[in-house]
């Protein structure tokens, strides 16, 4: 049984995010964001951004979600939604209806002046529209089309299309903020932000290759935040010294476990309200989470390195490396190329023993297609996988003991098939 | 009226077996025959490649086999198709195609082809789900070039202007023909069940468009020559059913349980047809135009408009009393079309019920005292 040792940084995440959230109140113009909303570009036109996504993962971090959930769902909102958007549209509802009095105030919400939204997963479009009509807001929509087609050619194609698309971005948030002229420079000096945030954060995915891993896949996941809704400097200060903290293990071989007995690669999103569970659970079986496409990625199949080499960003034309970062990601890419990009290059590297499959009920691009997937982890990669069902933000959907005799399950097919290989090779000679 | 309950029962039969006149099409004509899905692949121009258009529906047969790939808390529809080409049903299709319409649809189908030998890589289109915004516009018409260009590198045929330009007036002669069927249905509620209405749109998405558009004229003509029922039932539209036939026991239900259905705003029925193609236009052109300035909104596409003030038109237009919307469960796109219409029709007064479909079965004893209260309701 091991001991976790966090990376200590990690403890600023939730001050640092509770006086962002908070600085929401005292800016004229705020977007609240879902998806890729090509962040970098607002505060070039004085706007602030409200990351919708990240702030129900807060709120469900903090343990706060099931009011917001449950009043959401009593007042038309469907219990098959994506759960990000149950808990935001609660909390308006709840607003909405005069109740805002029962909410915590750090996580009460300022009405937004505009929406954004990047459309890789149509939810998000749908989400948008929703607040939209409630708030009686303008809305825009950023569209990534779906990658089918993933020849070079058809990339460039897309990333062109969305390159377009934010020019016309740069008009909506200038006519929204009532700003009259676009801040170029603001603009690059936050590209070169993003920049060495990236660098730094590639380093950190990286870094967990080394045996034992000076970090977990779960200090990544709880320290996306910056990365998806800050893009400055402050959020670039605090990747570099999360980095640098990693650097400090790997030279003195300290690990994030005394004891690490399996290494394991996490696929999908993250069941936020069970953070400490899952770190404890695994802990407890001397067990890592290593690596997984969710979180700090940034590893060389992003497609944005491939076209805007070599970090993904492009000072002389900031748009063209925020569209190119957003064309093959994830909730886009076709099935082989995600066999590639969120399978093989987080497993081949890692010395992973085993995979870990979340399925969340409500999000329907994490959960698509993942018995398929474990399968073909096992048949091809010959290591153990399996799929939890499970859920981002909605407890209803998590059972602890049911996840934790499945972890059990899959760590003792770890050890079998070790004693297998290790008989195997104790055999001199084939008869 | 013999002549009448003849033809609605070959196409429900056709709707129910679309292999079949596939099949004997292909073995007339030397033809293929393309499985699509995904709402808004443009059919004429898979016409005007030579080529029969199936539009794949799905049907209520226990799912069994895509239990293995596909979690029971997906939607009805995919459950069924992924359940269909697992057991070869869909092996009548010499091709797959499917346009972008929602994340289950594109991730399920993309991965089809790997969980048997035999089923085909399916092939995709992704039109823009922005219908107002000028860049996706241009996106859009470039996707439907290129769709043109696959379609006929797949038949090993040119399509001409011409050749689209005929396809189109076909297709419109269909829509016009179902546009009089359903003018003749608000005059005349009652005078088809909701079922045989549904079965003859469903007819036309499956079989040779030019036999169809000669029966379904028989058809208008047959039905047009009725006299109106007396009508006792509360007069209702239905709405929902994304991608698939309405359940047949939800229709029934509404129908046995003292309500008439006098118009629709369903898949399998007015949304299907009710966008016309503008002739006037080049045929690209005009399929583009259909594709972005659709009469009903749909949730997967992204528009200003408030999709409750487009029901609330047909509400008005059709002498309803009350709208029932038939979600599909686990269909998130239709879940935020409910949550923002409900509110609509909360602001316009206008009595609605929601009626959730489960590829199982609806609990139908539920179903029908609910239906009862509602129509109670609404006679008050």
């Amino acid at each position: 049984m091991s001991k976790v040792n966090r990376i200590k940084c990690t403890a600023k995440i939730s001050p640092m995010m509770d006086e962002y959230y908070a600085s929401m109140a005292h800016y004229d113009c705020v977007a609240w964001c879902m998806g890729p909303s090509a962040y970098e570009m607002m505060g070039a036109a004085g706007v602030s951004c409200f990351q919708a996504e990240s702030s129900s993962a807060r709120i469900a971090g903090q343990h706060a979600e099931t009011p917001f959930i449950e009043y959401g769902q009593a007042h038309g909102v469907s219990p098959d939604m994506c759960s990000y958007a149950k808990i935001n549209l609660g909390l308006v509802l709840m607003q909405q209806d005069g109740l805002t009095d029962q909410i915590d105030e750090k996580y009460r919400l300022n009405p937004p002046d505009l929406i954004v939204a990047g459309n890789i997963c149509p939810s998000m479009m749908q989400w948008a529209h929703v607040l939209g009509k409630i708030y009686k807001v303008p809305v825009f929509i950023i569209d990534y089309p779906f990658a089918y087609d993933d020849s070079m050619e058809n990339l460039l194609r897309n990333a062109r299309y969305v390159r377009e698309q934010l020019e016309q971005l740069k008009a909506f948030l200038l006519k929204c903020s009532g700003q009259k002229e676009y801040d170029e420079a603001k603009l690059r000096e936050q590209t070169e932000q993003c920049r060495e945030m990236a660098i730094y954060q590639r380093n950190i995915s990286q870094l967990a290759q080394v045996v034992p891993a000076p970090a977990s896949f779960i200090d990544n996941a709880v320290s996306m935040t910056p990365a998806i809704s800050m893009k400055n400097q402050q959020a670039a200060d605090f990747y570099k010294e999360y980095m640098n903290e990693m650097i400090e293990r790997v030279k003195h071989g300290v690990g994030s476990l005394d004891n690490e007995r399996y290494r394991i690669m996490w696929r999908g999103n993250f069941p936020w309200f069970k953070i400490g569970f899952l770190s404890r659970l695994l802990g407890s079986y001397d067990a890592l989470l290593v690596s997984g496409a969710y979180g700090l990625t940034g590893l060389e199949e992003n497609a944005g390195y491939k076209l805007v080499p070599p970090d993904g960003y492009d000072l002389e034309d900031p748009l063209w490396g925020i569209a190119c970062g957003g064309i093959n990601g994830g909730y886009i890419a076709n099935y082989d190329t995600k066999w590639r990009t969120e399978f093989i290059q987080y497993i081949n590297k890692y010395s992973i023993d085993a995979v870990i499959i979340q399925a969340p009920h409500t999000c329907r691009p994490w959960t698509l297609t993942t018995r398929d997937m474990a399968k073909r982890v096992d048949e091809e990669l010959g290591i153990p996988a399996i799929v939890l069902e499970a859920d981002h933000t909605d407890p209803a959907y998590f059972n602890d003991a049911q996840v934790e005799t499945r972890i059990k399950a899959l760590l003792e097919t770890v050890d079998v098939r070790r004693e297998a290989k290790a008989r195997t090779e104790k055999v001199p000679y084939q008869i | 009226m013999d002549k009448l309950r003849n033809l609605l029962d070959e196409f429900g039969h056709i709707a129910d077996h679309p292999e079949e006149t596939a099949l004997a099409w292909k073995e007339k004509t030397g033809g293929k025959v393309v499985g699509v899905g995904g709402l808004d692949i443009p059919e004429p121009l898979v016409h005007a490649a030579g080529m029969l258009p199936v539009v794949l529906l799905g049907n209520e047969e226990e799912v069994t086999l895509a239990n293995a790939h596909v979690e029971m808390h997906q939607c009805g529809y995919i459950r069924s198709l992924v359940d269909l080409a697992l057991k070869d049903k869909l092996a009548f299709c010499d091709e797959l195609l499917f346009h972008d319409c929602c994340h289950i649809v594109r991730m399920l189908v993309d991965a089809l082809h790997t969980y048997k030998e035999g089923i085909p890589k399916a092939k995709f289109a992704y039109f823009s789900p922005l219908l107002e915004y000028e860049t996706a516009q241009r996106y859009t018409a470039s996707e439907m070039e290129k769709l043109k260009d696959t379609l006929q590198a797949i038949s090993g045929n040119t399509m001409t202007d011409e050749k689209l330009s005929e396809s189109i007036r076909l297709f419109n002669r269909i829509k016009k023909l179902l546009v009089r069927l359903y003018d003749i249905r608000r005059e005349k509620p009652g005078i088809l069940s909701g079922w045989d209405v549904t079965q003859t749109v469903a007819a036309g998405m499956v079989m040779p468009r030019e036999d169809y558009a000669v029966k379904l004229e028989e058809l208008v003509d047959l039905v047009a020559a009725l006299p109106a029922p007396e009508t006792k039932g509360v007069p209702v539209v239905v709405h929902g059913s994304l991608c698939e036939r309405c359940s047949r026991s939800v229709l029934e239900e509404i129908e046995a349980c003292g309500g008439v259905i006098v118009d629709d705003d369903l898949y399998v029925g007015s949304k299907y047809f009710n966008t016309l193609y503008k002739e006037e236009l080049a045929p690209m052109e005009a399929l583009l135009d259909a594709y972005l300035h659709r009469v009903s909104p749909c949730p997967t596409r992204y528009e200003e408009r408030d999709p409750g003030d487009y029901l609330a038109e047909v509400y008005n237009r059709s002498g309803a009393k009350g709208i029932i919307m038939v979600v599909v469960k686990f269909c998130e796109a239709h879940d935020y079309l409910y949550f923002t219409a409900h509110r609509r029709f909360e602001q316009l007064g206008i009595p609605e019920m929601l009626v959730e479909t489960v590829h199982e079965g609806a609990a139908e004893g539920q179903l029908k005292t609910r239906l009862q209260g509602f129509f109670e309701k609404l006679e008050v």
